[in-house]
């Protein structure tokens, strides 16, 4: 992961939307990786190669996009995806458990938006 | 102990994101130590807890954990604004934290 931030140097700055298609990409592979850490089914190289890839997508992201704003959806999907992996894994969750995780995801987004780092 | 586990990876991934600010500023050596020992010791030991936590539990809570440690060092350290949304927010998570662990 040393290699993230010379990667990131030398690349060629991205487009906004091909940036936002990078947070969801780092999105999605953060469900596979949270998952893998649980669940057997993912091996173990794939979970390693999901976060590895993740955290390098967003941290790319991030050189043209919001940082507060890119946090807080990356932690969304996150998040929401782990509840939609686990509804269907364990068969069903409590919809008192889905209430208070999206309450504390509210509060997450509001943190991450109001953190001041969306200057560029 | 999957719960204090679990807080203690929160923690840890703190560290890891004070690396990621570190690095960004100041590529070397010691903090790229800080950023890779944060995250792997937290990685090690959210599997660990994930083992009786359920999959959605422990997520939500460790990256509930890492915003708010994130939030409170920025707010310290890197001139991050604190404002009483800010603050709400903080009470907020703490709040969802305990409500999940008596819901679980």
């Amino acid at each position: 992961m040393s290699g993230i931030g010379k990667a990131a140097k030398t690349s060629k700055p991205l487009s906004q939307n091909k940036a936002w298609a990078y947070v969801v990409a780092g999105g999605a592979l953060e469900i596979v990786w949270a998952t893998g850490f649980k669940y057997d089914e993912i091996p173990s190289i794939l979970v390693l190669i999901a976060l590895l890839t993740s955290f390098e997508l967003v941290i790319r992201a991030t050189k043209v996009l919001p940082v507060g704003t890119t946090y807080a959806v990356f932690a969304g999907i996150g998040t929401i995806g782990t509840v939609a992996v686990e509804s269907f894994f364990s068969g069903g969750i409590s919809l008192l458990k889905i209430g208070i995780i999206l309450l504390l995801l509210l509060f997450i987004i509001g943190l991450k938006l109001t953190s001041g780092e969306d200057r560029h | 102990m999957a719960w204090t586990l679990l807080i203690i990876a929160g923690l840890l991934e703190v560290v890891g994101v004070i690396g990621i600010k570190r690095v960004s500023v100041h590529n070397n050596f010691t903090n790229n130590l800080i950023l890779l020992g944060g995250f792997i010791t937290s990685f090690a030991l959210l599997i660990q807890a994930m083992e009786s936590i359920p999959l959605s539990t422990a997520y939500a809570i460790w990256t509930g954990i890492g915003s708010v440690g994130a939030a409170v060092v920025g707010m310290l350290f890197y001139k991050e604004p604190k404002n009483t949304i800010r603050l709400l927010c903080i009470l907020g998570v703490i709040g969802c934290v305990i409500g999940l662990r008596l819901v679980e």
